[in-house]
């Protein structure tokens, strides 16, 4: 957990973004869609999670509200703010900036 | 409000959220579980396993929660001031350990800062400079004349202000209250240089130093005027006499100034330069070639002490051509006026470093200590922090509050430590306030902040590297080894360094307790007399001259105080002497009427006193060959003289020396008797070859000869008897000013000051040192013997006996000791020369003090092994067998 949580910080980063821009959603919610959005190639685990959630927070890009989950239960729902948005478009450009390259790359390797 | 502030301010309400925000999540995954068909019990552990510990997933969150560091370090803090106060026995001797570190080396630097660095007590201190006199060819630097003063004064661009300043000897008169006291005489522009204003009425005016006699004015010290006046405000116009002069109170000068130069005795009042001839006496002040001030200036803005120190020798070579003949080969040193006077500085250069030294050392064992005492420490929790690495602490966790301990002791350990330090420096205070012959001196000794705060740095660093490393090692220690090893048998490794840190806390202190008790040895022989006896012996120093007496009644001034002295019940005999019996720093040409020098000034210079009849008597030494001075050894009368077996020795060896002729100071003398050598030598000086002269054939002009510091021997207590001498001199003139009024043992104490400063704290220094190494050794062997109580058990199952077993304990302390004594010696031996010019009497090889110091090492350490070997003894080998 703890190699790949570094290696794929700013990957979390970018999916969490990336799922809130349609709605908002609590960790869990946040957890499953992700899976459901990679196919199943990204677990996010809760030791990774929060902690990303947390700092994402601080850092002024989400915000959240208690509210009610889908079966009654109260939960913490995390929504994107404009400066949220911003950090989407940016590591959204530089991922794919770094994604065509790496394919490039390997392309030329091949 | 901003997330990152709630999360560092509403500690409580975000962490009350954290743990619902998860719990929340627990559930929402139990429900995940229950619909895909799970038991609520089964869904609820899954999901508890999937979250993979709330606890964990709470610290990686607080991790990243602004302030993260801030909250960690309180915890931590907290978490080891638990540690610690659960510890009280290993918290109590390394906060205290580190406090007599931290406050020995703290006092000591102070001491260093205020002989060196200290400045003066007055407004814009940095830019005073003091202004000696030098002199081709010889290292002292000397005062100046009156005249050169003025010269440099009027001719001076580098100052703003300069100023002279004479320490002058005052009898002091006002209504029927009289006493010996110290007074300056001062330039005119003294106040203002030092940037002062008076407390009540005016300082001197430019005109007092003009008109020799003119201006019979005195400004009094604050604490004077406080002491003598009661503070009074209407003290202004008041008149008072000073060695016979009438002057007249105009000022009260504030409370900062006593004087300008530290290590120097405190001054009480102040007179114009015009009155120098009421100061001093034998020779006039105001002229040419009296070099009797010294200077102190301030410098002009922007000029550098480099600056003025060229402009000044210009001026002095300017002076040297216009006037030959008093200042042939003289110029002048201009010296930041810090610390105290050069010839002070260098005389406290080499105790200093002695101390410093010392207080180095004692600062090692200090962290030898320390560092055994963590490592220990350390080592009996290494399965505390395997058991807590096991259960998801985390690795920098750990060493974090193992930091944090550390930090916690260091700052324990300071904050005694400022104590400790303001202590020692009262301590050094109480040695330095007085000068040699027990005057108060003008010596400030403050905690300097800067010293205090690089001390702490200092400690603080060494205690973070002892708690560091072995913190380091701790997170880095095998999870599995050391839960199964149960901590019975540690690093090989580990031991070594342990045993070490013993032998060398051993080897040192065995240097301090050898270089203590050689000086207590030396203080010792310094107190019972160097070939005379000192107790029951008082002195008091007569000077009629300063109240104005001519040579002839001076004289018979003196011949009647002795009279009524030996009269006087519980004196046993009296007689006037030039100087104190040891002094050796008074010298005089001699050689023998055969060999006269082609230039007088080249002769051999010897010491020399005059002395009365019954000198030697009252000093209890015997006059080895022929006679002593006799009432027929006066004025007229063939000059007579004494000489020391040294002396005797150097100019007749293996002859007789009574009756053979000797020049002295340029006089033909008869040797008439010969005493034993009565002045104290360092370990490495020679005996003096000695002279004595007849007090009674000095030369009648000479005022200097009608002085005496008189030397009495009482029948009962000294100090008791003092009272009643006084009295017997103020029967004869109730004016006489009489000062240094002292028993011998005292005077002989403040003669000897560094041998007493340097002997008191190098014994507190060896105490600790001694008690430090001797817990050193405790805490290994105990620790050892905790470690090896299976082993033990084992042996004595097998049939060791009890007395083995201690036996085995003692035998390790001794061998520890043993070691740490010879590697003491070789430091030992190597650390006499630093203490050379101290010891009197003993020689610095000194087998008695080695012995001595190897007897206490040997004791402590067989005292530091005897409690740990008694528990090894009293196992019982089948609790011992199953101890874990």
């Amino acid at each position: 957990m703890a190699r790949d949580t570094a290696l794929l910080q700013g990957t979390l980063d970018l999916l969490i973004l990336k799922v809130l821009t349609l709605d908002t959603l609590h960790g869990l919610g946040i957890a499953r869609r992700v899976e459901q959005i990679t196919r199943g190639a990204f677990e996010v685990k809760p030791g990774s999670l929060f902690p990303a959630l947390h700092r994402m927070e601080e850092a002024g890009w989400l915000t959240s509200v208690w509210g009610q989950s889908e079966n009654g239960r109260k939960a913490r729902f995390y929504a994107l703010t404009p400066a949220g948005r911003r950090q989407l478009k940016t590591e959204a450009g530089q991922w794919g900036r770094i994604s065509l390259a790496m394919s490039l790359a390997l392309k030329a390797e091949g | 409000m901003a997330h990152w502030l709630r999360n560092l301010f509403r500690r409580a309400q975000v962490e009350r959220e954290l743990d619902e925000e998860l719990r929340s999540y627990l559930d929402l995954v139990t429900a995940e579980k229950i619909k895909l068909g799970m038991s609520p019990e089964r869904a609820r552990r899954e999901a508890a396993l999937e979250l993979g510990g709330v606890e964990q997933v709470k610290e990686a969150v607080r991790d990243v929660w602004a302030g993260a560091w801030v909250r960690d370090l309180g915890l931590d803090l907290r978490y080891a001031a638990r540690a610690l106060g659960k510890r009280p026995g290993f918290t109590s001797i390394a906060t205290g350990t580190l406090a007599l570190g931290i406050g020995g080396i703290a006092a000591i630097l102070s001491l260093v800062c205020a002989v060196f660095q200290a400045g003066l007590p007055f407004p814009d201190a940095g830019r005073l400079v003091h202004v000696y006199q030098t002199e081709s060819g010889a290292a002292e630097y000397s005062s100046l004349s009156y005249v050169d003063y003025r010269y440099y004064r009027e001719h001076t661009r580098s100052f703003s202000s300069l100023a002279a300043h004479y320490t002058a000897p005052l009898h002091f008169v006002s209504g029927n209250e009289s006493a010996a006291i110290l007074g300056s005489v001062a330039s005119p522009n003294y106040f203002a240089t030092l940037g002062l204003q008076p407390v009540r009425g005016r300082f001197f005016s430019g005109d007092e130093d003009r008109v020799p006699g003119h201006d019979p004015v005195v400004v009094l010290g604050y604490r004077f005027w406080q002491s003598r006046f009661g503070g009074s405000p209407d003290v202004i116009g008041r008149e008072i006499r000073l060695n016979g002069a009438t002057f007249t109170v105009v000022g009260v000068a504030p409370p900062e100034l006593v004087g300008v130069e530290f290590g120097r005795v405190q001054v009480s009042l102040w007179i114009p330069a015009s009155m120098f001839r009421v100061g001093y006496k034998y020779c006039d002040g105001l002229a040419p070639g009296c070099n009797m001030v010294r200077l102190i200036g301030r410098l002009a803005p922007g000029v550098r002490v480099a600056e003025a120190q060229t402009e000044l020798t210009t001026l002095a070579r300017r002076l040297e051509s216009a006037s030959p003949e008093t200042n042939q080969g003289l110029g002048v040193a201009v010296m930041p006026a810090r610390g105290t006077d050069p010839a002070g500085r260098r005389d406290s250069a080499r105790i200093l470093t002695l101390l410093c030294v010392a207080v180095g050392v004692v600062l090692l064992i200090v962290c030898a200590n320390l560092a055994g005492l963590l490592l220990a420490r350390n080592l009996a929790r290494a399965r505390e922090m395997a058991l807590r690495l096991s259960l998801g602490a985390s690795r920098s966790r750990i060493v974090r509050e193992l930091l944090a301990e550390s930090l916690l002791l260091a700052l324990l350990g300071g904050t005694l430590g400022v104590g400790v330090a303001v202590l020692g420096n009262r301590l050094i205070l109480t040695l330095y306030r007085f000068n040699y012959s027990g005057l108060p001196t003008f010596f400030r000794l403050g905690l300097d902040p800067a010293v205090l705060g690089l001390t702490l740095a200092v400690t603080l660093a060494t205690v973070l590297a002892f708690g560091l490393v072995p913190a380091l090692r701790a997170s880095r220690t095998d999870l599995l080894t050391n839960l199964k090893d149960e901590g019975h048998s540690p690093g090989a490794g580990r031991w070594r360094l342990r045993d070490g840190l013993v032998v060398v806390q051993v080897a040192l202190s065995l240097v301090l307790v050898v270089d203590a008790t050689l000086l207590i040895r030396s203080l010792r022989h310094i107190y019972e007399g160097e070939g005379f006896d000192p107790t029951r012996v008082v002195m008091v120093r007569l000077r009629p001259t300063l109240v104005g007496y001519e040579p002839q009644r001076a004289r018979a001034f003196q011949v009647e105080v002795l009279r009524r002295l030996e009269a006087t019940p519980g004196v046993l005999s009296a007689s006037p002497a030039m100087n104190p019996a040891n002094w050796a720093d008074n010298t005089i040409r001699v050689w023998l009427p055969a060999s006269p020098p082609a230039d007088p000034t080249q002769a051999p210079s010897l010491g020399t006193n005059r002395v009365g009849p019954r000198f030697f008597e009252t000093l209890g030494v015997p006059v080895v060959a022929g006679r002593d001075f006799e009432g027929r050894d006066g004025a007229g009368a063939p000059a007579v003289v004494i000489v020391n077996q040294a002396l005797a020795e150097r100019y007749w060896p293996g002859h007789n020396p009574l009756g053979r002729q000797l020049v002295v100071d340029g006089t033909a003398s008869e040797v008439i008797g010969v005493v034993p050598n009565l002045q104290y030598r360092s370990a490495g000086e020679s005996a003096l070859p000695f002279v004595y002269r007849s007090y009674w054939q000095g030369k009648p002009g000479d005022s200097w000869s009608s002085e005496s510091r008189t030397h009495i021997r009482v029948t009962g207590d000294p100090r008791a008897m003092l009272q009643a001498i006084r009295r017997v001199i103020s029967s004869v003139d109730p004016d006489m000013p009489v000062s240094e009024d002292q028993t011998l043992v005292e005077r002989l104490g403040y003669e000897f000051q560094p041998v007493r400063i340097a002997g008191s704290l190098l014994v507190c220094f060896g105490a600790v040192a001694v008690f430090l190494s001797g817990f050193g050794l405790y805490g290994v062997l105990a620790f050892r013997v905790a470690q090896r109580t299976r082993e033990i058990g084992l042996r004595m199952a097998l049939g060791a006996k009890r007395g083995d077993v201690a036996r085995l304990v003692l035998r390790r302390g001794l061998a520890l000791a043993l070691w740490g004594i010879a590697a003491g010696l070789a430091g030992a031996l190597g650390s006499i020369r630093l203490l050379d010019s101290l010891l009197y009497g003993v020689p610095g090889a000194d087998p008695l003090t080695f012995g001595f110091a190897m007897v206490v090492i040997v004791g402590v350490a067989l005292a530091a092994s005897w409690l740990p070997a008694r528990r090894a003894a009293r196992l019982d080998p089948l609790l011992a067998l199953r101890h874990e």
